[in-house]
C-alpha cells in the first residue's frame, strides 16, 4: 500500500489527540486531589467545630432539646424566645412570637371529647428561655367560671390540663385552675382528673391568668427538664360554663390524649449548639451536631449552594477566546461532561437521627472521613466526622458535610479548558503541518514530475528542462540541483553518444579519402591494374565504406535539416498513394506489391513531406526487407480522435520481446551480421527523429497474430 | 597556358593524391599545407582555382577563414570546398562565403576533374560577358545557359552553385518526367551522395528561386521516388 506523505503526517498529527486524553488523566488525579483536600478541611472544620463542644456536656443535657425542626401534628414547637417572660398574663414580652399562636380547635376536625362545643376556642404557642418552657394561651370563653376553693374537685371550673409524660415513660396528669385572676393553682391529679393526688399544690410549674375582653389569657412557666429528651406533652383548655351544675362543656386539646405515645413531643431548640454552629456557618457546608445516641441536637447550613469561587478564579487571561470557545464546543462539553447539579436534595433538616457506617466510626472515637451520594443521587457529598470529649467520654460527634459538586464543577472547567486547548492546538497544529505537508508535497511532486518530463516517453533527454526549486536552500532545493546537476551531465554525455557516430564519420572520412584517391590514381597510373578483380574488389570495399558512414551521419545531418525545416500542411492520403505508386515503380524486385488502406476522407497533418516521404522509406525499406517471401506489405492510414495513425505490417520474423523499445535507437539493429546490404541500424532511429520533429510516437511491436511486425507512427492532425 | 590550382590539405596523402590527378589533367598544381603558407605562397600571385579543406591543422575552420581572404582578394576566384564535414551548416556557410561549390570526401577525382573543367568554363564565361549564346535553353520562365551554366528565372539570374546548376538542368532538360534519386546522385557528380543530400539541394534550389519568384514551385517532389519540372506551372 502506497502511503502519501501527506497521509502519513496526518496520522502524525493524530497523536495530537492524546493530549485529552492526557489532559484527562491529570483532571482525575486533580479532582481527586481536590476531594482529598476538601476531605482534610472538612475534617479540619469538623475538629474545630468538635473542639468548641468538647468538655460542655451541658450542651448535650437532655434540657437542651433537640434541632430546630418542625415534626407532625401534636407536636408542641417550641419558640426561642429572646428573653425571660413573667409570668402575668401580659403578652407583650413575647414579642415576635405572638405571630407564630397556632389556633385550636384545628378545623375542620377537632379534638373536643364533647360533641357540642361551640364556643371554646384558643390560640396558644411554647416558648423557651434559659431553662424554662413557656406556655401562651389566649382563650375565647363567653363565661369565665373560678373555681370555688371550697369545692374539692378540681374539675367544676375553667381549667388547663396538661399531660406529661416524663423521661422515664410515666405519665403524670396536671391540673391548672384559677379561684380568681392572677396567680393560677397547679395540682398533679388522678387519673380522672377529678381530685389532686396530695393536697399540696406544685409549686414548680408557674401560672398566671388574666381575664380579658371574650376571655381569658394564661402564661404557664414549665422548667424546661420536665419535657426535655424523649418527654412528650399535650396540654388541653376545659371549659365549664353553667356556674349552677359547674360541668364540663367541653375540652380541645393539643394533640390527642387517650395514648400516651400519641402526645406530642416537645421540640425545644438546642439554642448553644446552634448559635456556636451558626458562627461557623459558611454556604456549601452543613454541619451537624449528634449525641451519643446518634440523635441530631443540631443541624446548620446548606449543601446546595455551590461556592462560585472556583469557577471565576480560572479563566482571568483569554477570556474572550475562553469564552467563544466555549460556545462553539458547548455540544462537545454537553456530550462528555456531566455538569454538577446546583440544586440536588439531601437529607431534611428534620432527620432525627443519623446512622451511617461513618458514626459508629466517629463515636469509637476515631476522626473519619466518608462519601456518600445525595439522596437524590444527583450529587457526592463529602464527610468529615470528629467525635466531641467530654472528659473521657464521648458525648457526641460533629459531622461537617460539603458536596464534591464544587471539584465536579472545578474537573468540568478544567476539562473544558483542556478541551478547548487541545482543539485550538489541534487546529493550529493540524493547519500548520497540513500547509507545510502540502507544499512540500506540492514542491516534491512538481519536482518529480519535472524530472520526469526532461526525458521524453521515448528516453531521450528533452533540450529545455524546467526543474522548480533550484534556488530553495532546503533540502529539496538540494534535490532539485542535484537532479539538474545530474541531468545535465546525462544531456552531456547524451550529446557525447548522438555525436560520436557523426565524429567518428568525420574522423574516418579522411583515410576512407586517401585510400580512395589512392586507387584512383593507382588505376590512372597503372591501367592494367585497374582492370584487376581486386581493384574492382578494393573499390566496392571502399564504396561500402563510404556509404556506412554516410549512413552515420545521415542521422546528424537530418537532425540539424529538421531544426530548420518549415512545416506545411499537406494531404496525407494522395501522398501515401503518390509515395506507393513511386516506390512500386522504383523498386521492380519487390513483386508481391503492397495492400494499401486509406481513409474516405482526406487526411491532412502540418510537416515536411520531404522528411515524411524519407520516415517512409525507412520504414517500408525495412517492411520489405523483413518479409516472409511471397508476402504483402501493407500499409494503412486511420484517424483517431485528433491523431494520424499510420501503420506499416509485413508478414514475417517477429521482433524479440526486449527489442520493441529500443528498436527506434541508434546503431541497434536485429538484422542478421553479414547481409550484402551494409546497416548499421540507423534507419529507425532516422523515423524516430522525424516523427519526434513532426510531435509524433512510433511504436513497433508483433502483430496478434505473432506471424509479423507492426511498425505504428502516430501524428498529430492538421 | 595551362591553368594553376591551389590546394590547400592538411594531410599529405590526399593532398599529393589530388594534385597527382590534377597534374595529370594538365592542371599546373600548388599545394599548401596550412593557411597561412598559403596566404604566403598567394603573395606572389593568385592560382586560377582554389581547393580549399576546412579544416587547417589545429584550425578547425582554417578553411572558411581563408576563402574569406581569397574573396577579399579576388571577387571572381572559383573557390571549392572539399571537406569531411558534411552537415548543412558547413554547407550553407561555406555557400555563402560565396564559394562555387561544396564538395564532401570521399570524392571521385574524375569527377573532380570534370567540375574543375566546368568551373573554369564559367570563369571564362563571366570574364568575356558580352558574348551571345545561341544555344540557350529556354522553358517557360526558365531559361539555362549552357556556356556560362548560368540559370536566368523570369529574366533574372539564379545563383546556384555548379552542383545545383546541374540538377536544375538535369530536371529542366526534360520536364514532366521523374528524375530519381539514383539519376540525381550521378548528376551531382559526386561519389556518396544520400537521398537526404539530395532532398537538401532541391530545399536549397527552392529557396533561390523563391527569393527572385514568391510563386515558383516548378519542381516537385515525386514521393519515394525523385523530383521532377513541372511544365505546367
Amino acid at each position: 500500500m502506497k502511503l502519501s506523505i501527506r497521509y502519513k503526517l496526518s496520522l502524525v498529527i493524530m497523536t495530537l489527540l492524546l493530549i485529552p486524553w492526557m489532559g484527562y488523566q491529570y483532571v482525575r488525579e486533580m479532582k481527586a486531589f481536590v476531594l482529598q483536600g476538601q476531605e482534610d478541611a472538612l475534617l479540619t472544620t469538623a475538629s474545630a467545630v468538635s473542639t468548641v463542644l468538647h468538655d460542655r456536656p451541658e450542651l448535650f443535657s437532655l434540657e437542651t432539646g433537640g434541632p430546630d425542626i418542625v415534626s407532625e401534628a401534636g407536636d408542641l414547637q417550641v419558640r426561642q424566645l429572646p428573653g425571660p417572660i413573667r409570668i402575668d398574663g401580659e403578652f407583650d414580652d413575647w414579642d415576635d412570637i405572638l405571630k407564630d399562636l397556632n389556633h385550636y380547635p384545628v378545623e375542620p376536625e377537632t379534638n373536643s371529647t364533647e360533641p357540642d362545643t361551640p364556643d371554646l376556642a384558643y390560640d396558644h404557642v411554647l416558648g423557651s428561655w434559659g431553662p424554662y418552657v413557656y406556655a401562651l394561651f389566649q382563650v375565647e370563653d363567653g363565661d369565665i367560671i373560678y373555681r370555688d376553693p371550697k369545692v374539692r374537685p378540681l374539675n367544676q371550673s375553667d381549667h388547663l390540663r396538661m399531660f406529661l409524660r416524663d423521661q422515664d415513660g410515666d405519665l403524670d396528669r396536671y391540673v391548672v385552675t384559677a379561684s380568681r385572676p392572677g396567680r393560677m393553682d397547679v395540682y398533679k391529679m388522678d387519673e380522672n382528673w377529678v381530685y389532686p393526688l396530695t393536697g399540696k399544690p406544685v409549686y414548680t410549674i408557674v401560672s398566671h391568668m388574666k381575664p380579658v375582653k371574650d376571655g381569658y389569657a394564661i402564661e404557664l412557666l414549665i422548667p424546661r427538664r420536665l419535657v426535655s429528651g424523649d418527654a412528650r406533652l399535650a396540654l388541653a383548655i376545659a371549659d365549664v360554663d353553667d356556674a349552677k351544675d359547674r360541668q364540663m362543656s367541653s375540652l380541645i386539646s393539643t394533640s390527642p390524649t387517650r395514648k400516651i405515645a400519641e402526645l406530642g413531643r416537645v421540640l425545644i431548640p438546642a439554642p448553644e449548639i446552634e448559635r456556636i454552629l451558626h458562627a461557623l456557618d459558611k454556604p456549601g457546608t452543613r454541619i451537624w451536631v449528634v449525641d451519643r445516641f446518634k440523635r441530631v441536637r443540631a443541624v446548620v447550613g446548606d449543601l446546595s449552594s455551590i461556592g462560585g469561587y472556583i469557577v471565576t478564579s480560572i479563566d482571568s487571561n483569554m477570556k474572550s477566546l475562553q469564552l467563544w470557545m466555549d460556545r462553539i464546543l458547548a455540544p462537545i462539553y454537553r456530550f462528555i461532561l456531566k455538569p454538577p447539579e446546583g440544586n440536588f436534595s439531601d437529607l431534611p433538616v428534620d432527620t432525627r437521627e443519623r446512622s451511617e457506617e461513618i458514626l459508629f466510626q466517629v463515636l469509637e472515637g476515631m476522626p473519619a472521613t466518608d462519601r456518600r451520594a445525595s439522596v437524590d443521587q444527583q450529587a457526592q457529598v463529602l464527610m468529615a466526622a470528629h467525635p466531641i470529649w467530654s472528659g473521657d467520654e464521648i458525648t457526641g460527634a460533629v459531622i461537617v458535610e460539603q458536596s464534591g459538586n464544587n471539584a465536579t464543577a472545578l474537573q468540568n472547567r478544567l476539562l473544558q479548558n483542556v478541551i478547548a486547548v487541545t482543539v485550538i492546538v489541534f487546529m493550529i497544529v493540524a493547519i500548520a503541518l497540513m500547509t507545510f505537508t502540502w507544499r512540500l508535497t506540492r514542491r516534491i511532486r512538481k519536482l518529480s514530475r519535472a524530472s520526469g518530463l526532461a526525458i521524453s516517453p521515448e528516453g531521450r533527454m528533452r533540450e529545455e528542462r524546467d526543474i522548480p526549486d533550484q534556488k530553495s536552500r532546503d533540502e529539496v532545493g538540494d534535490l532539485s540541483r542535484s537532479i539538474t546537476d545530474m541531468l545535465s551531465r546525462l544531456a552531456h554525455y547524451n550529446r557525447y553518444l548522438e555525436s560520436m557516430p557523426d565524429t567518428l564519420a568525420h574522423e574516418l572520412n579522411n583515410p576512407l579519402n586517401v585510400v580512395n584517391s589512392s586507387l584512383e590514381n593507382l588505376g590512372t597510373h597503372h591501367p592494367d591494374i585497374s582492370e584487376s578483380k581486386y581493384m574492382a574488389r578494393a573499390q566496392n570495399g571502399v564504396n561500402r565504406l563510404g556509404s556506412l558512414l554516410a549512413s552515420l551521419t545521415e542521422a546528424g545531418n537530418l537532425e540539424e535539416a529538421l531544426k530548420t525545416e518549415g512545416h506545411e500542411r499537406f494531404n496525407l492520403n494522395e501522398m501515401l498513394s503518390l509515395y506507393m505508386e513511386g516506390y512500386q515503380e522504383s523498386h521492380p524486385e519487390f513483386k508481391a506489391g503492397f495492400i494499401m488502406k486509406l481513409p474516405e476522407h482526406q487526411v491532412y497533418i502540418n510537416g515536411s513531406p520531404d522528411h515524411i516521404a524519407q520516415m517512409l522509406d525507412k520504414l517500408v525499406d525495412n517492411a520489405v526487407d523483413f518479409s516472409a517471401p511471397g508476402q504483402q506489405v501493407s500499409i494503412s492510414l486511420s484517424v483517431w480522435h485528433n491523431e494520424v495513425i499510420i501503420k506499416v505490417m509485413n508478414i514475417g520474423k517477429t521482433l524479440p520481446e526486449e527489442m520493441q523499445e529500443r528498436l527506434f535507437d541508434p546503431m541497434v539493429s536485429i538484422r542478421p551480421t553479414g547481409t550484402v546490404r551494409s546497416h548499421l541500424g540507423m534507419g529507425l532511429h532516422i523515423v524516430r527523429l522525424i516523427v519526434d520533429a513532426h510531435g509524433g510516437t512510433a511504436t513497433a511491436r508483433n502483430n496478434e497474430a505473432e506471424n509479423g511486425v507492426v511498425f505504428e507512427i502516430t501524428l498529430p492532425t492538421a | 597556358m595551362s591553368r594553376s590550382i591551389a590546394i590547400v590539405e592538411d594531410d599529405p596523402d590526399q593532398r599529393e593524391n589530388y594534385a597527382d590527378a590534377l597534374t595529370r589533367h594538365g592542371f599546373d598544381v600548388k599545394t599548401y599545407s596550412s593557411r597561412l603558407e598559403a596566404l604566403e605562397g598567394f603573395k606572389g600571385g593568385l592560382p586560377d582555382l582554389a581547393i580549399l579543406d576546412i579544416m587547417l591543422g589545429d584550425e578547425p575552420d582554417g578553411g572558411f577563414d581563408l576563402c574569406r581572404e581569397l574573396r577579399g582578394m579576388s571577387t571572381n576566384l572559383p573557390i571549392i570546398f572539399l571537406t569531411a564535414r558534411d552537415s548543412d551548416i558547413d554547407t550553407v556557410s561555406g555557400l555563402r562565403l560565396d564559394a562555387w561549390d561544396y564538395l564532401t570526401k570521399p570524392v571521385n577525382l574524375q569527377y573532380l576533374a570534370v567540375r574543375i573543367a566546368s568551373l573554369f568554363r564559367i570563369a571564362d564565361t563571366l570574364s568575356a560577358p558580352e558574348q551571345q549564346h545561341d544555344d540557350n535553353y529556354r522553358h517557360g520562365h526558365l531559361e539555362i545557359d549552357n556556356q556560362s551554366m548560368s540559370i536566368t528565372w523570369k529574366g533574372k539570374p539564379v545563383n546556384l552553385t555548379l552542383t545545383e546548376y546541374w540538377i536544375v538542368e538535369s530536371l529542366a532538360r526534360r520536364p514532366g518526367h521523374v528524375r530519381t534519386y539514383d539519376h540525381m546522385m550521378q548528376v551531382t557528380r559526386q561519389s556518396m551522395v544520400e537521398r537526404n543530400t539530395i532532398n537538401g539541394y532541391i530545399r536549397r534550389i527552392r529557396n533561390k528561386f523563391k527569393t527572385i519568384d514568391d510563386s515558383f514551385n516548378c519542381i516537385q517532389t515525386v514521393f519515394g521516388v525523385g523530383y521532377r519540372w513541372n511544365a505546367t506551372s
